[in-house]
C-alpha cells in the first residue's frame, strides 16, 4: 500500500515516535500515571514494537479486559473442550483458543487425542466446514467483542438463509462498555486514562466513551494500532490527565466514525441480545454478554444439546483477575515465570499471545534493559 | 472407478513385496554405484579432511506444499545442516516410514523429488531403508535423512567464537517456510500462493567460506525460526545480540500474510536461509559473496553482537523501541484477536 | 482484541470482494459495509470488511501527531463535522 497517506509505514516512523515520546516525557514531567490499554491487540502492538522502552518510567501501561482468551470464563472453555472430544462434532475455532487451559485439558490436547479441532480465520470458514460435513455438527465458539461478534452473527444469518442445519455457536461474545463501567466503578481501581480499542470503536462509535469519560472523569482516547497511533494517544491521555480534563477523543478517525458502523450493529442486534455474563477474573457483569435471540436459538449448541460439566478448577495463586483490573503487574504474581510461562500456561493472561502476562514474558518486562544485565 | 494402487503392509516385510518396492519404485529413481548392489552398508571412497555428519527426521503435513514436498525438504534439510557446519555435502542416507495404504503414486512423486533435489545439489543417496507401519501409526509418510560432508581446512564455526562488535548476517527473509506450511495447512485462500523457501544452501555456504572471511557461527533457522537461533547463540554466552527490525529482509506478500494472521516472522521456520556471525571487518565481504548466490540475493547485516544485555537477544524495533526476542512458545497458530 | 488489517478492494461481487495487501489477494465478505467499491481501502477482521479507511483523516491524524510546538497549542483534535459536542 504505497498510496500516501494510508501507508502504515508513516505510522511507524521512528522520528515521529521519538518526538511523541519526548512530548509525553515533558508533559508528564515526572508524574506517575496509570493508563489502561483496553484492547489485547494494543497490548501485543505495544509489546512487539517495544513502546514501553520509549515511555518515561512514571507512565505505566496496564492491560485491560479486551482479550477474549483472557476473559472467557473457565466453564465456557471447559464446554468447548468437552464438545471437541465428542466424535459427532467438529470444533471450528480461531487459533487463539487452542492453548487456553480449561480445568482439565486444552483444545490442542484434545486434538492430539483425536478430537476434531479445526482452526478457522473467519466464522464463514466454519460455516463452510458445516456445508462440507453435513453429517457432523460444526461448533464455532463465538468469542470476541463488538468487532468480532457481528461476523458470527452474519454467519448465523447466512446459515439460516441457506438452510445449513449442522452449524452451531457457543455464544461467548462480550461487550466492552459494560466491562469498562464495571472496572471503573470499583473503588480500588486506579486508572488515569483509557486507551480505547480502535476496532471495537469502529463498530460502536464514540458515544459510549463520552458517557464513560463524563461519568467516571477518565480521559478516553480511541487509537489505532501502529506505534505512532499508540504514542499519539498516550500523549493525549497524559495531557488530559495533567490538565485535569476527561474527554473522549477519536484519534483513529481514518477508521472510526463518530457513529461507528450501524450496519454491523444491526446485524449483531438481529441475532444477539445483551445478557448477563461471567468474565474470568472479574466475575458476573450485567448485560455484558451476548445471547442468541429466540429466533436463532436453534444455533445455540448449549440449548440444542446441553452438557453436564464437572466443576471448574481454580489455579492456586493466579492473580489474572487483579491484572485485568489494573491492580497488579504480571510480575507481581507468585506464579509468573514460576510454573506459569507461555510454554506451560496456568492462567489465561499467559495463554493468549496478547495476554498481559505472555506479552510481559515474551517481550520484556522492563522499560529499558540495563546494560550487561539479564532481564529474567 | 479403479482403486488407486497403494502400499501394502507386506511391502515392509523382508519378503518379495519389499524387494519389489525397492527395485520397482526406488532404485529406478535413485540409482548410483554405491546403492545399486543393495548391500547392507554402503562402502564409500576415502574422504579427505574433517567429516561433518548429521541426521534429521521429517514429518511435514501436508506432504506436498507450495514450493516443495517432504522429499525435497528431507534432502535440503540435511544438506543445509551440513552447510551450516561449513561442510560440502557428499552422501546422504534416506529412510522411509510409510503408512500402510499410502498411494503408490504419492510415494513415486516423493522419491522422484528426493532424486531430483539430490542430483541438483550434487549429492548421492547411498543407502536407505523402507518400513511400512499399520494404518494410523504414521501420518502418510515420514522421512529420515542423514548426511556426510567434508569441512574445508580453516573453517572454525562455534557459538563460543562471536565477540562484541561482530556482525549478524541474514541471507534472506525469515519465516517463509513456516508461513507457507501454515497457509497450506489452514487452507488460507490467498493468491498468489505463498511458496516455501525450501532449497539447498550448500553453494551459498561455500561462497561465504570462499570469500575468505573469518566466519564464526552459521545456523539455518528452521524450527523455532530466527528467534530460536539467536537465543541458542546468546544462551550460555557472555554477550548479547541486537537485531534491527528495519534491516530484516522481507517480501511484500509474506508481510501481508504475517499481518493478516498476526504472526511474528522471527518465530517461524525458514528452509532456505542462513544466519551467520562474522567480524565487522569481514561482514561486507561475506554479504557481497552471498548476494552472488541465488539463495543469498537479499543478504544483509541485520544486527550485531553486543557486550550489553548478556544472554539476551534484543530487537530494535522499526518504531525505535526495544524488546526482547524470546524463545518461541509452541507451534505458531493464526490469531484473530 | 481484534486484529484487523487495511486492504484495498479490487472487485466486488454481491457480498464478496477481492482485496489486496502488498500484492497478496484474498476474498472477504463486505456485507457489514454500505456500498463497498473497487478502490476503497477497508479494514478486514475475521474475513469481513468492518470499516472503510479515509485517507484525508489519515493525513490529518499524522499532522496531529507531530511534535508539540508553542505555536500549535492544541493537541486534542478539533471536533469533526457532525460530531456532537459534549453537553
Amino acid at each position: 500500500m504505497k498510496d500516501q497517506p494510508l501507508n502504515p509505514e508513516l505510522f511507524r516512523d521512528p522520528a515521529r515516535a521519538r518526538e511523541l515520546a519526548e512530548d509525553i516525557r515533558r508533559i508528564a514531567s515526572g508524574r506517575s500515571l496509570q493508563l489502561m490499554e483496553v484492547c489485547g491487540t494494543h497490548t501485543v502492538a505495544i509489546a512487539r514494537s517495544g513502546l514501553r522502552s520509549l515511555l518515561p518510567p512514571g507512565i505505566r501501561l496496564i492491560s485491560g479486559p479486551g482479550c477474549p482468551v483472557c476473559v472467557t470464563p473457565q466453564p465456557v472453555i471447559d464446554g468447548m473442550i468437552v464438545r471437541s472430544a465428542q466424535p459427532e462434532n467438529i470444533l471450528a475455532t480461531f487459533g487463539d483458543m487452542l492453548n487456553v487451559p480449561g480445568s482439565f485439558s486444552t483444545l490442542r490436547e484434545e486434538k492430539a487425542r483425536g478430537g476434531d479441532v479445526r482452526i478457522v480465520c473467519s466464522p464463514l470458514a466454519a460455516l463452510r466446514l458445516a456445508r462440507e460435513n453435513p453429517r457432523r455438527r460444526v461448533i464455532f465458539p463465538a468469542i470476541g467483542f463488538e468487532t468480532t461478534v457481528p461476523t458470527a452473527a452474519a454467519a448465523v444469518l447466512e446459515a439460516e438463509k441457506t438452510a445449513v442445519g449442522n452449524f452451531f455457536l457457543i455464544s461467548a461474545g462480550r461487550l466492552i462498555p459494560p466491562a469498562l463501567k464495571f472496572l471503573l466503578s470499583d473503588p480500588e481501581t486506579r486508572i488515569d486514562g483509557l486507551l480505547c480499542p480502535g476496532h471495537v470503536s469502529a463498530i460502536i462509535g464514540l458515544e459510549p466513551y463520552r458517557k464513560i469519560a463524563r461519568r467516571f472523569r477518565v480521559p478516553c482516547a480511541v487509537a489505532g494500532f501502529e506505534p505512532v497511533d499508540i504514542l499519539g494517544a498516550v500523549r493525549e491521555l497524559v495531557r488530559q490527565a495533567v490538565e485535569g480534563r476527561s474527554e473522549a477523543v477519536n484519534l483513529y478517525r481514518r477508521v472510526v466514525r463518530e457513529g461507528g458502523n450501524p450496519k454491523a450493529r444491526r446485524v449483531l442486534g438481529k441475532v444477539f441480545r445483551p445478557a448477563g455474563a461471567g468474565w474470568r477474573g472479574l466475575g458476573e457483569i450485567p448485560a455484558s454478554g451476548l445471547a442468541l435471540r429466540p429466533a436463532y436459538r436453534r444455533f445455540d449448541i448449549d440449548r440444542v444439546s446441553p452438557i453436564e460439566l464437572p466443576p471448574a478448577k481454580k489455579v492456586p495463586g493466579c492473580i489474572c483477575g487483579r491484572i485485568l483490573r489494573g491492580l497488579s503487574d504480571p510480575a507481581d504474581c507468585p506464579r509468573f515465570g514460576a510454573g506459569c510461562e507461555p510454554r506451560r500456561p496456568l492462567g489465561p493472561c499467559m495463554v493468549s499471545a496478547e495476554g498481559a502476562c505472555a506479552a510481559w514474558f515474551r517481550y520484556g518486562r522492563r522499560a529499558a534493559i540495563p546494560p550487561g544485565e539479564t532481564v529474567r | 472407478m479403479t482403486a488407486a494402487r497403494t502400499i501394502s503392509i507386506e511391502a515392509g516385510s523382508g519378503g518379495r513385496a519389499g524387494r519389489d518396492l525397492v527395485e520397482e519404485l526406488i532404485l529406478p529413481r535413485l540409482n548410483n554405484r554405491f546403492l545399486l548392489p543393495l548391500p547392507d552398508a554402503a562402502v564409500l571412497d576415502p574422504i579427505p579432511g574433517r567429516l561433518a555428519f548429521t541426521t534429521d527426521s521429517f514429518v511435514v503435513s501436508p506432504l506436498f506444499f507450495p514450493g516443495g514436498d517432504i522429499g525435497k525438504l528431507a534432502v535440503c534439510g540435511t544438506i543445509n545442516d551440513l552447510a551450516a557446519a561449513g561442510a560440502r555435502p557428499l552422501y546422504l542416507s534416506c529412510a522411509l516410514i510409510i503408512e500402510e495404504g499410502l498411494e503408490t503414486a504419492i510415494l513415486e512423486k516423493v522419491v522422484s523429488s528426493i532424486a531430483r533435489t539430490a542430483k541438483r545439489a550434487g549429492v548421492l543417496v547411498v543407502t536407505g531403508d523402507t518400513k511400512v507401519v499399520e494404518r494410523g501409526a504414521a501420518d502418510g509418510l515420514y522421512l529420515n535423512t542423514a548426511g556426510i560432508g567434508t569441512v574445508p581446512a580453516g573453517v572454525n564455526l562455534s557459538p563460543a567464537r562471536p565477540r562484541p562488535g561482530d556482525a549478524v548476517i541474514l541471507s534472506g527473509p525469515p519465516g517463509e517456510h513456516g508461513l507457507a506450511i501454515l497457509a497450506a495447512r489452514e487452507k488460507l485462500s490467498v493468491s498468489p500462493q505463498l511458496k516455501s523457501d525450501c532449497r539447498p544452501l550448500h553453494s551459498l555456504a561455500a561462497a561465504m567460506i570462499a570469500s575468505g572471511a573469518d566466519l564464526k557461527f552459521i545456523r539455518d533457522p528452521t524450527r523455532g525460526g530466527l528467534a530460536a537461533v539467536l537465543n541458542e547463540l546468546v544462551g550460555p554466552a557472555k554477550f548479547g545480540v541486537e537485531i534491527e527490525e528495519k534491516l530484516i529482509p522481507r517480501r511484500g506478500k509474506f508481510r501481508a500474510a504475517l499481518e493478516i494472521l498476526g504472526l511474528d516472522p522471527l518465530a517461524l521456520a525458514g528452509e532456505g536461509l542462513l544466519c551467520a556471525v562474522a567480524s565487522p571487518a569481514d561482514a561486507g565481504r561475506v554479504v557481497a559473496a552471498m548476494r552472488k548466490d541465488p539463495a543469498g540475493k537479499m543478504a544483509r547485516v541485520v544486527g550485531r553482537v553486543t557486550g550489553d544485555h548478556r544472554g539476551r537477544a534484543v530487537l530494535k524495533t522499526e518504531a525505535g523501541g526495544e524488546r526482547i526476542i524470546d524463545w518461541p512458545a509452541g507451534d505458531p497458530v493464526p490469531r484473530i484477536c | 482484541m481484534c486484529l484487523a488489517v487495511p486492504m484495498k478492494i479490487l472487485a466486488v461481487e454481491g457480498e464478496t470482494a477481492r482485496v489486496s495487501l502488498h500484492g497478496l489477494e484474498q476474498e472477504i465478505d463486505v456485507r457489514l459495509l454500505d456500498n463497498p467499491a473497487p478502490g476503497d481501502y477497508v479494514i478486514v477482521h475475521a474475513g469481513f470488511a468492518i470499516s472503510r479507511l479515509d485517507p484525508e483523516e489519515a493525513r490529518k491524524t499524522l499532522e496531529l501527531f507531530r511534535k508539540y510546538s508553542p505555536d500549535r497549542e492544541c493537541f486534542s483534535p478539533p471536533p469533526s463535522p457532525g460530531e456532537r459536542p459534549t453537553p
